[in-house]
């Protein structure tokens, strides 16, 4: 902080400073920081590590160069995409005993009719691309929003600045930190085992998945709003409660609406993928397809795929500037 | 005479650093009073006023205040606010208005809901907790409005209005705590010139309306001057002046400044 004043600093306020004076303010000027001779050392270890990746990953170049002729024709094989399981009505494999309306509206039945409907949609409809599309959806809106109910008051115990108690703080911190090493495909694994095939499986790896991850956003989020409003709030009065409906919500309401959809958007993929483990969704279908060689088919599911998680971005952009 | 509200003794604070913030301030406040704070960036004043409603606790001495003000209007006993817990420091701080140099308002809410959080400390935590309030409330958060000149902008977003006019949203908050002492701290540091007299002046009308005490910490000597019935000022945690305005003179203003600098160097 101290030091000599500055000679005749208040009478030259120019910048430009010309000879003793110019020669005394370098003298004083301090050295710049000496640059690390370990650079060169970090480079070689970062290039060494990168050789030992690409050896590690059996990546090659030429090999790239050699097989990207069949990647190509693989390509071309699932083009143009197949919507005949989509369209015709056959493949819904509809029971001839049931019209239309009466499987559709909630029309009276009586209880081999109504056997009936119940066994399309539980069996038959959710292994349609439609149907399996719905059900992707399903799982990912019903995960994410499990998720978001017990996520969002272990955030408020699990932020330095809202949790009653350190201890509690750590505790939870450590648990949820544990927990989201475990990638979402093995709770998927977990649950599979644990309950049966199907997409109660699959929505619990999602809802547990998703909790560890939005508590640790929703927590930061809440570690990083003004501390002002929180001391204001708390100056009128206000009990705990109190202060977090006033102070911290209002604060942290953003992120949490941005966060919960962008994990809708990614359960929506990951709902996806757990088909492949038989954990519902539509990953099931894609995955016969290739098995099966129909990559025509194939492709109609990635298209379904893309258009959704674009149609769920979309709405989620505008749900976002509508509530901000 | 008025009664005193405060009766401050040998109050000190240090931090993890063991470097005293405040070493031993002894004050007394009349009911009434409206008193300017002055001293440089670091003497302690901000402390000061949180020690005083205990945002912050203190490490040693006392702060003496009659119960009747905000526990039992019968209690003749004196207390000491070092010594309250849960709800009974929370009926202290619901009597201690605070107004803070960055407002602290919430700016994602309307402007009446940040009026009526200033009534949290009175209203029961379940329906408070869903920001739902009372009619009465929502009048009274009307009327605080009105007195500090903001009623047309109730229904707006906190975040529209301009420095000046947050601040006043926050003292009217502050009315609706129907306080006996509000604390300011640095009120109109981040407000220019013009802005400044308008909060304090309001400030100042409100106070004396209802009769209520107001420590005021400030930035500048001429409004301190303008606006103080008594100045107290603080140096290196310690209470340099307290007297009237008129008797605040050259050198004393000096002597508070030297004694900073000295400990500085």
């Amino acid at each position: 902080m101290s030091g000599k004043p500055m000679p005749n600093k208040m009478s030259n306020n120019t910048w430009k400073r010309t000879g003793e004076l110019r020669e005394e303010v370098l003298k004083q000027a301090p050295t710049p920081p000496k640059k690390s001779k370990n650079k060169w050392l970090f480079l070689v270890l970062s290039i060494l590590t990168l050789l030992w990746a690409f050896e590690g990953a059996n990546f090659k170049f030429q090999e790239l160069v050699r097989e990207s002729p069949k990647i190509l024709a693989t390509v071309r094989r699932m083009l143009p995409p197949d919507f005949t399981r989509v369209r015709t009505l056959e493949s819904y494999s509809i029971p001839e005993s049931l019209t239309t309306q009466q499987l559709l509206l909630p029309l009276p039945l009586d209880a081999e009719k109504a056997k009936q409907k119940r066994r399309w949609w539980n069996n038959t409809f959710p292994n349609t691309v439609v149907g399996a599309t719905l059900q992707t959806i399903q799982m990912a809106l019903t995960g994410t929003v499990l998720a978001l109910l017990v996520a969002f008051p272990l955030a408020f115990l699990a932020a330095t600045n809202t949790s009653p108690h350190p201890l509690l703080y750590k505790s939870i911190r450590f648990f949820i930190n544990l927990l989201r090493t475990v990638p979402d495909l093995a709770l998927g694994l977990i649950f599979v085992s644990a309950v049966g095939l199907g997409p109660f499986a699959g929505t619990l790896a999602l809802a547990v998945h998703t909790m560890t991850v939005l508590t640790k956003l929703l927590s930061e989020s809440i570690e990083n709003i003004d501390g002002g409003v929180v001391e204001a709030i708390r100056a009128t009065g206000a009990n705990y409660y109190q202060t977090l409906s006033f102070a911290v919500l209002p604060q942290m309401l953003p992120d949490l609406i941005s966060f919960t959809l962008y994990r809708f958007e990614t359960n929506i993929r990951a709902a996806s993928v757990l088909g492949l483990i038989g954990a519902g969704g539509i990953g099931h279908l894609l995955n016969t397809s290739f098995r099966t060689f129909q990559y025509q088919e194939a492709s109609t599911i990635v298209l379904i795929l893309i258009v959704l998680v674009m149609l769920v971005d979309w709405c989620s952009a505008r749900l976002r500037s509508w509530v901000i | 005479m008025n009664p005193p509200i405060l009766d401050i003794r040998n109050l000190q604070k240090s931090y993890s650093d063991q470097r005293l913030i405040l070493r031993g301030i002894n004050l007394t406040i009349m009911e009434g009073q409206f008193i300017g704070l002055i001293g440089l960036s670091g003497a302690g004043k901000s402390t000061f006023l949180r020690c005083i409603n205990r945002l912050i606790d203190a490490s040693a001495g006392e702060i003496l205040v009659p119960e009747a003000i905000f526990l039992d209007p019968k209690s003749d006993k004196i207390v000491d606010i070092n010594s309250l817990k849960g709800k009974s420091l929370r009926r202290w701080r619901r009597k201690t208005g605070m107004i803070f140099q960055q407002f602290n308002i919430v700016k994602r809410l309307s402007v009446i809901d940040n009026v009526l959080s200033g009534k949290l400390g009175y209203t029961d935590t379940f329906s408070s907790t869903l920001r739902r309030f009372n009619n009465e409330d929502k009048e009274a958060a009307l009327i605080n409005l009105d007195r500090v000149g903001m009623l047309r902008h109730a229904y707006k977003r906190a975040d529209a209005l301009s420095g000046g006019e947050q601040q006043r949203v926050a003292i009217a908050r502050t009315l609706m705590q129907k306080p006996r002492l509000i604390l300011a701290d640095e009120p109109v540091a981040s407000l220019d010139p013009k802005l400044s007299e308008t909060v304090l002046e309001i400030l100042q009308r409100v106070a004396r309306e209802d009769g209520i005490s107001t420590l005021v910490s400030l930035h500048t000597l001429e409004l301190t001057r303008q606006y103080s019935d008594r100045i107290i000022g603080l140096a290196e945690g310690e209470v340099a002046f307290d007297d009237s305005p008129d008797k605040l003179s050259a050198e004393v203003v000096n002597e508070i400044y030297q004694r900073y600098q000295q400990a500085k160097s």
